[in-house]
């Protein structure tokens, strides 16, 4: 805390600031105080909002410390912030930060949606059922964010796993907020309260265990390489034996596999983040998960030479996790539930063109490896597009959701939302904007990223079958099937999730509203200008596509270091040139301004007539009286025909499978049919817990038992154990 | 290219596209005649859509209580997504008022989809959401038909932009066209997907009153007046620029390299007249010889459309010579 102090006397200097340890101390002191301050005057309204003040402050110092190495992108810098001194024979425990290109994206994001999710929180934690926990939350928060950034400069293996470990449980105690608001005021159901019970704990266990491999897989580099620091780890990189960097590959894929969420693993996402206090489901969901996306990069294109068949392997995953999680999101019945798992479908698609750049990135006979090279760049560029569109499209989505929580004093299943633009217009346009942006549409920013992913994955395609790898070709087919299925089941999916809570008529009474004391008008100003903000920037990544592809084409030409030629900048679109065929991206094409203006045009001249007004009945029902809540299609109706395609593993709950997790997904809450599915992955897990638990007992029965005759034996067998290895290791003694 | 070929080609396409769509009614009224005389009645004319869509646009429109401006904006939307794609493609000259790819293309028709089953959604009643189940249905079937299609001509040309790939089929010309069995499957597989996306027989039966039988039609129910004109005319102009995508992109005659050479133009004419008349002709007999399919069973004929160019694909690969 002392040199922290006086180098705050050393700020006069503005240069400093751009020291990356100076910037690092300040933005702890920032996020630090913001963490401490709510918990010491935890009953004063001020300073939950003090708190979020200096989270807001601490976000922008951030963003404007990742500015400043990044716009324009300048070398890689580290700095020591902290070094141990206290034991001599150690190796020195230190905490290195590095400021790169692909850090600094990601601070940059981490902290722009923490700036957000501040302004925004402002108005939202005042929510009745957040009033109680804002204090705590508004202080979670602060940690969550300041962690978060820290990891992704983090410069070697303890300050990494520590500052993920701290994510861990700052986010650990945003999920604990579930289970104590219905511990305050009552759980709606049992099956709520189980959730909000069993979230933290999954999520700890799910945590933990990933950190764990990650642990093994960085400690396996960190033995040859003889230090601690990332950048040694890059230095041996290229030396490490195939085997061992195999091994270090299938450990940092499961382990970053696990926290990403990739298939089977994604069963703790749709379980755990719903239970956290909606508002900061953006920062968590929209930016702070892809931190393990980050880490792979790092880990499989810098500590590792990369190898092809990691490429078709994760390729193979992330699509098959994209087509599940897409699935189970149509599935879900409510708001939270069915965005948590479509975050995850979208993981699935950044990984994806990351494992077509894996592909590329090492050598293949037949490529040439320039060629290769570029085509890597573009799948990498395609895979940091998508992220920053996902970021910022379910960052508006979950923004939206947390406003319509905030409104309807925490109704999110569709079954009682609909009509929702008409009651609160702005937050549901912005939720639209949202949903079409996702589901890929032009001229909306999802289109420009599924556009640049397929064309990766063909531009793929073009090389090996130029090569002759017919096997690896029709791999990338299968995969590009998968994936275009995901993509088409998205926008039915955000059909669904707009059509039943957005449009149609309220399938909530006026006088149900009124008795739960629903919000008269829309949410207040700081959300609504946030959602706006967002949608704007939806609509900007998605029309100026060629300024963001520049800087992603410099960053991935300095991070993982492959080049392709810069797209010139234009405000026509986005043309890149590849190996296979030079490849445009139109939008906003001045002509198809034109053609929307004749648009406009044909609305004002024959189509708005005041002397022919519209008419404006009641909804036909064929002569019977029409309800909302019982003449309009569910979501369960709406999903039939989807639903009967696929195979149905899915479909039948069997009351003898162990329930550690609640597999059984609801489709419709009807009173005379409910309609169940099971979550197959779930159910996977259950038994896998089932198995765990039953050896731990198996431990307990036999290995330990208490019988101090059998704890003899054991240290006699380590004894023997320890010499033998001492021997084989020192070399028996001549 | 100087900017005065660029102001030619750009006034060509734009009357090319143009054209296109205010002819568009009149292709259905020809496919409504030709199968009515087939069925050996009168017909109300090849001018009877043009008839329909004046009266309709001098209605009022009806919009239900329940329903929001996502309703009422979706007539526009999908007139807008469909005029824009006529403007992709060449019709009688090469020139294009819009230069894009394959995968545009599939994500406009994708984005009407989307704006219309939000629509049928908005009105709040069984028949709307009838509608966009299956209307979304029908879209995860097309577009990976679509973009099997699109990874086929990926695989066989190395480009799917869409002037680049109309070249490369005019220098093949329409009989080394025939030699090539990989095409060949490729057409008969967005032949199919043309049947989906204009929701033909055995997909859809466009002429049916009946509710329950209705996909696509069972949001169009819900609107009347003038947005129904609207919505009307732009399904004819989807109509329309499916028959021209496969009519011209899969009969590639004549060839239409010589850019702007009048005397081309002058034959390519007739020849774009005459595939449409061919198709249509098509069209209208296959939907004599079909019956509806029932609803899930839709998903044969949309696996099949996969299929074809699954085989098209892999015989691409391994017929190239590393």
């Amino acid at each position: 805390m002392d040199h922290i102090l006086t180098d705050l006397t050393d700020l006069t200097n503005l240069t400093n600031l751009l020291a990356p340890h100076r910037a690092v101390q300040v933005i702890t002191l920032l996020f630090g105080v913001g963490v401490v301050v709510p918990l010491i005057w935890r009953t004063r309204g001020w300073s939950s909002r003090a708190g979020l003040g200096l989270a807001l402050v601490g976000s922008l110092a951030s963003a404007g410390w990742a500015a400043g190495w990044l716009l324009p992108v300048r070398l890689p810098h580290t700095a020591v912030v902290w070094r141990s001194s206290w034991l001599e024979a150690l190796p020195p425990l230190q905490w290195e930060v590095r400021t790169d290109a692909l850090s600094g994206l990601f601070v940059l994001l981490i902290a722009a949606f923490a700036a957000v999710v501040a302004i925004y929180s402002f108005a939202a934690l005042e929510a009745p059922h957040y009033r109680q926990q804002r204090h705590r939350i508004v202080s979670a928060f602060n940690l969550f964010a300041w962690a978060t950034i820290m990891t992704v400069v983090a410069n070697d293996v303890f300050s990494l796993l520590a500052m993920l470990e701290l994510m861990t449980l700052a986010f650990g105690y945003l999920v604990l907020y579930k289970h104590a608001l219905y511990l305050d005021e009552g759980a709606p159901d049992a099956e709520k309260e189980t959730n909000a019970r069993i979230a933290p704990q999954v999520y700890l266990i799910v945590s933990h265990t990933s950190t764990a491999l990650l642990l093994v897989a960085l400690l396996l580099l960190a033995i040859p390489a003889r230090s601690l620091s990332l950048d040694m780890l890059r230095v041996g990189a290229s030396q490490l034996p195939p085997i061992l960097a195999n091994v270090v590959f299938l450990l940092a894929l499961g382990g970053l596999g696990i926290r990403a969420g990739l298939t089977p693993a994604h069963v703790w996402v749709s379980l755990v983040h719903p239970s956290s206090p909606t508002p900061t489901h953006a920062l968590s969901l929209g930016i702070a998960i892809k931190v393990a996306v980050y880490l792979m990069i790092r880990c499989f294109f810098e500590f590792l030479p990369p190898q092809a068949w990691w490429g078709y392997v994760l390729l193979l995953v992330a699509v098959y996790t994209a087509l599940v999680n897409v699935w189970y999101a149509i599935a879900s019945h409510d708001l939270k539930t069915a965005l948590a798992y479509h975050s995850i479908e979208n993981i699935g698609i950044i990984a994806a063109a990351i494992g077509v750049a894996l592909i590329f990135a090492a050598p293949q006979p037949g490529i040439d490896p320039s060629s290769a090279q570029t085509i890597a760049a573009l799948a990498l560029v395609a895979s940091l597009y998508h992220l920053i569109n996902h970021a910022v499209f379910k960052g508006l989505l979950y923004l939206c959701t947390g406003a319509i929580d905030y409104l309807t004093r925490q109704v999110v299943d569709f079954e009682r939302l609909g009509g929702l633009l008409r009651l609160y217009p702005w937050t549901s346009a912005a939720f639209l904007v949202g949903s079409a942006a996702i589901a890929g549409f032009p001229p909306f920013n999802g289109y420009v990223s599924e556009w640049l992913t397929l064309q990766s994955a063909l531009v793929a395609l073009g090389a090996l079958k130029g090569a002759a790898l017919r096997i690896e070709t029709i791999i990338i087919i299968f995969s590009l099937i998968l994936l275009v299925a995901a993509f088409a089941l998205t926008a039915f999916c955000f059909v669904k999730i707009a059509g039943m809570s957005l449009l149609g008529s309220p399938r909530t009474s006026a006088e149900t509203r009124n008795q739960e004391q629903w919000n008269q008008h829309d949410a207040p100003w700081p959300m609504r200008a946030m959602m706006g903000l967002m949608a704007g920037l939806c609509l900007a990544l998605g029309l100026l596509p060629a300024f963001v592809a520049r800087s992603l084409v410099s960053i991935v030409a300095d991070t993982p270091g492959y080049t392709i030629a810069p797209p010139p900048p234009s405000i026509f679109g986005l043309h890149l040139e590849t190996p296979i065929s030079s490849i445009t991206l139109v939008v906003a094409h001045p002509l198809m301004t034109a053609l929307a203006l004749t648009l406009a045009l044909l609305v004002l001249v024959g189509y708005v007539n005041r002397y022919r007004p519209t008419l404006r009945p009641d909804p036909w029902n064929c002569g019977t009286p029409y309800t909302a809540d019982g003449t309009q299609y569910t979501g369960a109706a709406l999903s039939f025909l989807i639903r009967g395609i696929s195979a149905d593993p899915f479909r039948r709950a069997d009351p003898a499978a162990p329930e550690h997790l609640p597999a059984r997904m609801v489709l419709a809450r009807s009173k005379d049919y409910p309609q169940v599915v099971v979550e197959y992955f779930r159910r996977l897990a259950n038994y896998a817990t089932d198995g765990v638990l039953r050896s731990a007992r198996w431990i307990g029965m036999w290995a330990q038992n208490g019988d101090i005759r059998q704890y003899l034996w054991y240290i006699l067998i380590a004894n023997i154990v320890a010499l033998v290895l001492f021997l084989v290791l020192r070399g028996v003694p001549a | 290219m100087n900017l005065t070929a660029i102001l030619l080609s750009g006034v060509i396409g734009l009357a090319q596209g143009t054209l296109l769509i205010l002819a568009a009614p009149g292709v259905v009224g020809l496919l409504r005649t030709i199968k009515a005389q087939l069925q050996l009645r009168q017909g109300a004319g090849v001018l009877q859509p043009y008839r329909d869509l004046f009266k309709l646009l001098r209605k009022p429109a009806v919009r239900s209580n329940a329903t929001s401006w996502i309703f009422a904006s979706t007539p526009s939307v999908l007139f807008v997504a469909y005029s824009l794609l006529v403007f992709m493609v060449p019709v009688v000259h090469p020139a294009t008022l819009i230069s894009g790819d394959f995968v545009l293309a599939i994500y406009v028709l994708g984005l009407a989809r989307f704006s219309l089953s939000l629509a049928g959604l908005d009105t709040g009643t069984p028949f709307g959401g009838l509608g966009s189940s299956r209307e979304m249905f029908f879209h995860f079937l097309t577009e990976i038909g679509l973009v099997l299609v699109v990874v086929g001509l990926m695989i066989h040309w190395n480009t799917i932009d869409v002037q680049q790939v109309f070249e490369a089929h005019w220098r093949l010309g329409l009989g080394a066209f025939f030699t090539r069995p990989e095409l060949l499957l490729l057409t008969l597989s967005l032949a199919l997907l043309v049947l989906f996306e204009s929701e033909r027989i055995p997909i859809d039966n466009p002429s049916t009153h009946l509710e329950l039988t209705m996909a696509h039609k069972a949001i169009l129910l819900e609107y009347a007046g003038r947005d129904l004109a609207l919505v009307e005319w732009a399904e004819m102009i989807k109509l329309t620029f499916l028959l021209t995508l496969l009519g011209n992109l899969f009969l590639p005659f004549p060839s239409l390299l010589a850019t702007g050479a009048i005397p081309v133009v002058l034959w390519s004419v007739p020849a774009y007249g005459g595939k449409m008349v061919l198709l249509v002709l098509l069209l209208a007999l296959w939907e004599l010889g079909q019956p509806k399919l029932r609803l899930r069973e839709v998903v044969a004929p949309g696996f099949t459309a996969m299929l074809l160019s699954l085989v098209a694909i892999i015989y691409t690969i391994y017929t190239t010579e590393g």
